[in-house]
């Protein structure tokens, strides 16, 4: 369970990224939070895993203090907790199992670790996480000559290959092209139904959201304007989140 | 003198304005567009001066002293050594050729392998993008700075004080050397490195050498070793010279026969470099093409 | 479908690259481990290091403030002088090798060419030096004249890349407007290669600062010569002074010339 208690977040520079957060987060959900590019999204995903530090209140993730955690014991619970990331991040200029094979190194001996000698297990790791986002036959191309949507699955299945119990994801399919970043999408809603991981999910597509989440977070200018089921949600209550009407940019299909 | 300055002062600026009116052009609707100042003239007037100083320094200090016609003259000078060479190729000073030839590879390969290695912790650690807020990296770029200014022969002239004659003062020289230009070349390459994947695998739980080993080398492995072969053949011409201050390898015997006088011997040692140099810059290329 | 295990049975496998290469890089250091084998004298060795060390920090004060020709001042501004000089001749001296070589003009006959720069990049500058003894005598006249033959490999090899490079678009455009070839050169390809030249020739300057430092070893002229003499003699702190010498203009020309480059490149 990931419980946010009255977080708050600002910037060295000033800038207030959230205000007053409280949300808890049950194991197993698949939560959408959307809103404007700037208000504080991104900020709200990056606590969880302490990418960046609350300047107020706590979070406690299945009893440990987020921003107490330091050193070892932060990279431990990192383990559990996977991230997906707008540009994938992926490591150009090698194998797309390489790179899935990178998400096993915290837990190798150091000597093995960085000299890249991975054990049979870890390799069938890769593999199969591979061949649960469906590219397994890409395995031994360079990562860098795959499609968009092939590298957030490689992407995805380095996140898999840590097995993760909750899986954070900062705006995935942004940059991708409609049909992809529905695919991507439904590769997410499986994950969390098969192997029951949490799954956040920044969006800035509203209809994307409404489709694949169970709950949407609705975020404005830093804080909770919405928390509520994705069938509850009415054209006013997007309204309020976006603070504007909608427009085409708001919607990745936008014929429908 | 006060009037003369004002005098100049004035001249100044009425250039300054008039070179500003020139600058300007007024189109038809009356609006104006100014051309920015123009350094190059300036430049050039300092190039010159720069120039001429030195000419006169050296050039025509020289010419002062033994004249145009003397210079001239000795050319022949020049050219017959240049002709004895081509002409008097001495084979059988072959076997007096292969060890200092040796040597002088010997040299090159342990001083690049071993000056690379001790560059690979070095360049991490001057890295500003992987070491955070750290000084250290300001520190060793400092340090680096003042490495690279000495030529490698300053290094083997002050080694060979210490350590004597031979080719270990060589090897530690190239050493020193490689270690300066690779550290500096391998700091400017992961600085440059997209950061994204060293992120990614950090937030999977990864210590930052592990993050390192994972997302970054990969990405560098290839330019890490095109910039050691590359070393290579740099270190392998420069180790020709190392002799001439006696620190080992085929320039001792070149200098020495040099002031014997024997071209033909010097030309044979000049021939078996070109060789070597001309083999090992092929397989050089040839591989760093692959690796790209 | 594959299944996974089918999959990791396929693996690309690079054992006997590895090997081979592995084993060819062994027996490089073996063949090559003779030269590391530690001369004798070198206990003497530590108490010369020592004193070379303190020296090193408390250099001969009287050399570095002083305007006689002798001291290090000078002594440098000879030593950039013959970089400034050499590196000119050098520009000069590449051109007509750049054109002989240049494959946009010579077609496949660039190989003589190519075996003529690479020789002179790989004959040994010490050499040359030695040779122009004969014709201009010790002093810094020789090493304006060996720097210059020195910097002909690069220089030409980058003219040469700048030759191959020229866009030709921009020529036939001017074509098209009805330019003459004067006109075309001036217009077409100056603008384009100014910035290229120039810094390439600085970036020779640099490189030949610090081959002038050491030129002076076998008495062709510069710091390097008061630099030898002094540490033959065991004069350590003059020696150090010769040092701090070099580090000043190096550090000086490099800052200056990065800095001038990185404009040339952004414009």
């Amino acid at each position: 369970m990931i419980e946010f208690k009255n977080v708050g977040k600002t910037y060295p520079n000033g800038v207030v990224a959230l205000k007053n957060v409280s949300l808890k987060i049950e194991p197993g959900e698949f939560v959408a939070i959307i809103g404007l590019s700037g208000a504080g999204k991104s900020t709200l995903i990056r606590l969880v895993n302490k990418m960046t530090d609350v300047t107020e209140g706590s979070i406690v993730v299945e009893k440990l203090n987020i921003p107490s955690l330091k050193g070892k014991a932060l990279r431990h619970y990192r383990r559990k907790v996977g991230m997906v990331f707008q540009s994938f991040n992926l490591i150009n200029r090698t194998s797309v199992i390489n790179n899935v094979l990178a998400a096993r190194v915290p837990d190798m001996n150091p000597i093995s670790s960085v000299f890249g000698f991975f054990s049979k297990k870890d390799k069938l790791i890769a593999l199969e996480a591979l061949h649960k986002v469906g590219i397994l036959e890409k395995a031994y191309i360079r990562a860098d000559q795959l499609s968009g949507g092939q590298q957030q699955r490689v992407a995805l299945a380095r996140t898999l290959a840590q097995n993760p119990s909750i899986i954070l994801a900062d705006e995935p399919v942004a940059s991708l092209d409609p049909i992809t970043a529905n695919q991507i999408m439904s590769d997410f809603e499986r994950i969390n139904k098969n192997e029951n991981i949490t799954i956040l999910v920044n969006m800035h597509h509203v209809d994307l959201a409404l489709k694949y989440a169970q709950r949407v977070i609705g975020i404005n200018e830093g804080e909770i304007v919405y928390d509520g089921s994705t069938s509850d949600i009415t054209e006013n209550l997007l309204k309020t989140i976006y603070g504007r009407e909608l427009t085409d940019e708001d919607i990745m299909f936008k014929d429908k | 003198m006060k009037t003369l300055c004002s005098k100049i002062s004035n001249y100044i600026k009425t250039l300054i304005k008039r070179n500003q009116i020139h600058r300007t052009a007024i189109l038809k609707d009356g609006t104006s567009i100014t051309r920015p100042f123009s350094y190059s003239l300036i430049s050039m007037i300092i190039t010159l001066s720069i120039f001429m100083f030195f000419w006169n320094l050296i050039v025509s200090a020289f010419f002062k002293r033994f004249g145009v016609g003397t210079f001239f003259s000795n050319f022949s000078n020049f050219f017959t050594i240049i002709k004895r060479m081509v002409l008097e190729v001495n084979w059988s000073y072959f076997n007096n050729v292969l060890g200092p030839m040796a040597d002088t590879i010997r040299i090159a390969v342990i001083g690049t392998i071993v000056g690379s290695l001790i560059a690979i912790p070095f360049s991490i650690l001057a890295s500003q993008n992987i070491m955070g807020k750290s000084k250290v990296p300001t520190i060793i770029k400092f340090f680096l700075s003042i490495i690279r200014t000495f030529p490698i022969l300053v290094y083997a002239l002050i080694l060979s004080y210490i350590f004597g004659y031979g080719p270990f003062v060589g090897v530690l020289a190239t050493i020193i050397f490689t270690f300066g230009i690779i550290t500096k070349m391998m700091y400017e390459i992961i600085e440059t490195t997209d950061m994204g994947a060293f992120i990614a695998i950090e937030a999977t739980g990864a210590t930052k050498l592990q993050a390192f080993s994972a997302a970054v080398v990969p990405q560098i492995m290839g330019r890490f070793y095109s910039i050691v072969l590359y070393n290579f053949e740099i270190n392998l011409r420069a180790s020709a010279i190392l002799g001439f201050v006696n620190a080992g390898g085929i320039g001792r015997i070149m200098n020495d026969q040099m002031a014997l006088q024997r071209y033909g011997d010097v030309a044979l040692m000049v021939l078996a470099l070109l060789f070597v140099v001309i083999i090992v810059q092929n397989i050089s290329q040839y591989l760093r093409k692959r690796l790209s | 479908m594959k299944t996974v295990i089918q999959t990791y049975n396929e693996r690309p496998k690079h054992t006997v690259r590895n090997i081979f290469i592995s084993v060819f890089l062994l027996f490089l250091i073996i063949w090559s481990s003779p030269v590391l084998s530690l001369p004798d004298a070198f206990s003497a060795g530590m108490a010369i290091a020592k004193n070379i060390a303190k020296a090193f920090f408390n250099p001969q004060w009287d050399n570095i403030f002083t305007t006689s020709v002798d001291g290090v001042p000078f002594l440098m501004f000879e030593t950039i002088g013959i970089a400034v000089l050499g590196t000119l001749l050098g520009a000069l001296l590449a051109i007509p090798f750049a054109f002989l070589t240049a494959r946009t003009i010579v077609g496949k006959f660039n190989v003589i060419g190519n075996t003529i720069i690479t020789t002179i990049r790989s004959f040994p500058f010490f050499l040359t030096a030695l040779m122009f003894i004969r014709v201009s005598g010790p002093g810094p006249m020789t090493g304006v004249l060996t720097i210059g033959v020195l910097s002909i490999g690069m220089i030409s090899k980058l003219y040469i890349e700048i030759i191959e490079d020229i866009d030709p678009g921009i020529l036939q455009s001017l074509d098209a407007l009805g330019a003459t070839r004067y006109q075309k050169i001036r217009y077409g390809i100056l603008p384009q290669l100014f910035a290229n030249i120039i810094s390439v020739v600085i970036y020779r300057f640099e490189i030949n600062v610090k081959n002038a430092t050491i030129l002076g070893i076998v008495a062709a002229g510069g710091i390097g010569f008061t630099l030898n003499v002094a540490m033959n003699a065991g004069r350590w702190r003059d020696a150090a002074a010769a040092l701090w010498g070099i580090i000043f203009v190096v550090v000086l020309i490099d800052y200056f010339s990065t800095k001038i480059r990185k404009k040339l490149i952004n414009g």
